[in-house]
């Protein structure tokens, strides 16, 4: 298996990636060394680790699953998203390290089936427990939060990782009819990762069928930059209060992962809107020939200087490179 | 406390002027000035044109140069002392800063308006600006409110009561509303969870919302009353009602209420004001007698200025010194240091004296503005036992963040000023949440019931540290004592720090004794509880 759900329909042992990316993730790599020897890591971290190492060699050149067992494992053989001196990195957190998110468990499983051609059945079972009665799967212990607060992202994620896992225990079945009348319930979200998580989904159940309406109207609203963002900054809108939420000051970047997910959904959608896509993403292959880096973090308003969160990242560089694979020159 | 308030007592002490004439002179009435806030840069201009005024040379009568705007007295240098110091303060943390014209972006026009709902702090403002503006001003005080508020619970039942027993039923919209507006149109096209009809709901709007609006009336005229202010027959009081739940009410009856004090007889005046506010903020923050334009000069630097008190004979014998009935003991004291403990508390190591100097001053009104804590808990602290008492302090600028920081190191050791600090984000920016987790490769999980506890995705609070730090670089000691990113309702994202609970009971007292110490004799007694 060497593909993933962050990176749909994509072998990440066959990329051709541009030397600057290469370059890159070479470096960010030698930057975990002394972290993952000292068992400072995130089972996030892990992932993409092996990934890097998947795109970069075509095959992981660290045993991937010995750093899953010595670090992200709790007493009971649970796969855990930090490791006990990850969580300090943070101030008083470390009450919260030890949890077992649906991300966590699915990365674990993930490598093993890398690794092994099969997972241990725990984490089957572990997802099963997960089910919630209204259908999606998340781990309440980690996050207590009501389905209206919740991150649509974060639960169709959670919703497709699980799915791949009780898939490979030949689990699913049992759950199907609940799972897709939860999917086909969930109104057209306009955010990208989103409705590319939902959509993975259903491939996953064999119903692509249920494909929202209304998804060739998300794609023209995400276009950001060069390229996409996984969201409109104009369609930015308060659940509550219905109204549009004041963003003039705000830009909406380019990222070539959103770039990858709207790739995935034009796959469903109508030729035009397939035909648009394909031209604004042979303009981005050309950008990002000429900027292979270029790959901006957000700004809050007029704090231009000031970085709001993450720009380059292992899983944007693939990206990157694989919009240049696919749409380049 | 009431209307006497306005009396200055003599233990006040004046810690500079505002040079108002000098300014305009120096500047030929021109003022221009930037306003950061909520992560904008924006822009305020003004020409002036000044005269002393005929009957009282003192003063000077100030209008703008292109004829706008009200002719506002002023006196031509303006004592500085504590209670005015800590009101600029306030002015900062809760004084309008302006809007931006449509027409010119970036550019903000500056009202003079102040946003407070606890009726001692209004009267307090209320009184300095009287002092502040001696001519002919008055006060429009509006009471806003989401008119979901009145579709059941405690609103409805002032509803019922304003009808004298029996809520009429509501016609439909086409009755009570034939002609709608472009906003009700819109209203209309919006959708919300919890709205089950927008039709109906706007319907109730129209058909209550007379008996509302008074409602909101009597009901901030018996709260001023209560608090002591008075009114000035000029002065007036309004109500401002919003479409159901579009001011911020979640569910019926949910309330979402905004108190505001507007300035009139001012009209034109608020850009020389907010140059006020922005002089005096930069002087103290980079502890200079003269203000970059000339308009603040204090008596000396500010750190040298103000009285310096003994906290051991302040919390022993000033009537500010008590909380609930209960004194500190001091426990030890050196030259420069004493260890107190408050009663069932811990020991706090403090300094032994503490110059009440304009810095002090201006952040005990900002606190009093913007800090954490219940503004009802200033009040009432020095009659009963205070409950929940809490030290932080919340901004999306790093000039408030600095200057309380630094505040509190005058009192205690600087390893005891802060126990963490952390992120809030409003819901607007979850969306740049959820890429900085996609990008490295997890969801945005949220904590919480609300889901606005501390996230529990570690990734992504760590991707935003340095933002953090890049807007509020007084943090930078304190780096390793970052604790989260926390998803909140709303508003732009900004760095939020809180210190131990036990040393509010050593700070609290002498930020009142700041900004009030000069008014009230008797906080026990002369606070409105």
């Amino acid at each position: 298996m060497t593909q993933h759900l962050f990176l749909p329909k994509i072998k990440l042992d066959s990329i051709e990636l541009r030397p600057e990316h290469e370059a890159w993730l070479k470096r960010w790599l030698e930057s975990l060394v002394s972290a993952i020897d000292e068992c400072n890591v995130a089972s996030s971290i892990c992932l993409q680790g092996l990934l890097t190492e998947i795109a970069l060699y075509g095959d992981p050149q660290r045993n991937w699953l010995e750093v899953f067992e010595d670090c992200l494992t709790d007493e009971n053989g649970y796969p855990l998203a930090y490791s006990e001196s990850y969580g300090q990195r943070l101030y008083k957190f470390s009450g919260q390290w030890r949890q077992h998110p649906i991300h966590a468990i699915h990365s674990r499983w993930w490598a093993e089936v890398f690794f092994n051609g099969q997972a241990d059945e725990r984490y089957t079972r572990l997802t099963e427990e997960h089910i919630q009665p209204n259908g999606w799967i998340y781990n309440p212990n980690v996050s207590p939060t009501g389905l209206r607060t919740r991150m649509k992202s974060e639960y169709l994620m959670s919703f497709a990782m699980g799915l791949e896992i009780l898939k490979s225990h030949d689990r699913l079945e049992l759950y199907r009819e609940q799972f897709e009348a939860t999917l086909s319930s969930q109104s057209l979200i306009p955010y990208l990762s989103a409705e590319c998580f939902r959509l993975q989904a259903l491939e996953i159940l064999n119903a692509s069928g249920l494909v929202p309406v209304g998804l060739d109207n998300i794609l023209p609203m995400c276009e950001a930059g060069e390229g996409y963002c996984d969201f409109s900054m104009a369609e930015k809108r308060d659940d509550y209060m219905g109204t549009k939420k004041r963003s003039a000051r705000d830009v909406a970047v380019h990222s070539p992962l959103a770039a990858i997910h709207a790739q995935y959904l034009a796959g469903f959608c109508h030729k035009s809107t397939q035909k648009a896509v394909k031209v604004r993403l042979r303009n981005f292959a050309r950008y990002l020939e000429k900027n292979p880096l270029d790959i901006p973090v957000f700004k809050i308003r007029d704090l231009v200087d000031i970085p709001f969160g993450t720009d380059v990242s292992p899983l944007e560089v693939i990206a990157a490179s694989i919009i240049i694979n696919n749409y380049g020159s | 406390m009431n209307a006497q308030l306005c009396v200055i007592l003599n233990n006040a002490m004046v810690l500079g002027k505002i040079q108002i004439e000098k300014f305009l002179q120096k500047t030929q009435g021109r003022v221009r000035g930037e306003l950061k806030a909520d992560a904008k840069n924006r822009y305020y201009t003004a020409d002036y044109q000044w005269k002393r005024h005929p009957d009282s040379p003192e003063h000077l009568l100030i209008s703008r140069s292109d004829g706008t705007g009200d002719e506002v007295e002023v006196k031509a240098s303006i004592e500085l002392d504590e209670s005015l110091v800590s009101f600029f303060g306030l002015y900062a943390g809760d004084g309008a800063k302006g809007s931006e014209d449509p027409n010119q972006p970036g550019k903000v026009k500056p009202p003079i308006s102040f946003s407070q709902r606890e009726p001692n702090i209004v009267n307090f403002a209320v009184a300095q600006f009287r002092r502040f503006f001696p001519g002919s001003i008055r006060f429009v005080f509006s009471l806003g409110e989401d008119s979901a508020f009145f579709m059941v619970g405690e609103g409805f039942e002032l509803l019922r009561e304003y009808y004298g027993g029996e809520v009429l039923e509501v016609p439909s919209l086409s009755e009570t509303q034939p002609n709608l507006s472009q906003a009700d149109k819109i209203y209309l096209e919006e959708r919300r969870p919890n709205q089950e009809s927008p039709e109906e709901d706007l319907a109730f709007y129209y058909f209550h919302k007379p008996a509302m609006e008074e409602i909101l009336k009597a009901l901030k005229k018996k709260e001023l009353e209560q608090a002591g202010t008075t009114l000035n027959p000029q002065d007036r009081v309004t109500a401002s009602l919003r479409r159901p739940f579009k001011k911020g009410a979640r569910e019926r009856g949910g309330s979402s209420r905004s108190d505001e004090t507007h300035v009139g007889g001012v009209t034109g005046f608020g850009e020389l004001f907010l140059k006020m506010l922005h002089e005096l903020e930069d002087s103290i923050l980079n502890d200079t007698q003269v203000s970059p334009q000339g308009l603040i000069r204090w008596n000396d630097v500010p750190s040298r200025v103000g009285k310096v008190i003994s906290i051991k004979d302040f919390f022993e014998s000033n009537n500010y010194g008590q909380i609930g009935g209960e004194r500190p003991t001091v426990e030890s004291q050196s030259s420069t240091t004493l260890i107190g403990r408050w009663r069932r508390n811990f020991p706090v190591i403090l300094h032994s004296t503490l110059r009440i100097d304009p810095l002090w001053c201006y952040t005990s009104g900002l606190y009093l503005a913007e800090g954490s804590t219940n503004k009802a808990t200033f009040f009432s602290m020095f009659r009963e036992k205070p409950k929940g008492l809490a030290l932080g302090f919340t901004s999306s600028e790093n000039t408030s963040l600095e200057l309380i920081l630094r505040t509190l190191q005058k009192l205690f050791r600087p390893q005891d000023c802060l126990i963490a600090w952390k992120i809030k984000v409003g819901s607007q920016y979850f969306p740049e949440l959820v890429v900085a987790g996609l990008k490295n490769a997890v969801p945005m999980l949220r904590g919480g019931k609300s889901g606005d506890g501390k996230l529990r995705t570690m990734e992504i609070s760590l991707a935003l540290k340095d933002w953090g730090l890049g807007v509020a670089p007084a943090l930078t000691p304190f780096a390793d004592k970052y604790s989260h990113v926390e998803p909140t309702g709303a508003g732009v994202p900004r760095v939020d720090f809180w210190a131990s609970a036990i040393l509010c009971r050593w700070c609290f007292p002498l930020i009142m004794y700041a900004t009030f110490g000069g008014i009230i004799t008797d906080p026990a007694r002369e606070f409105i509880v």
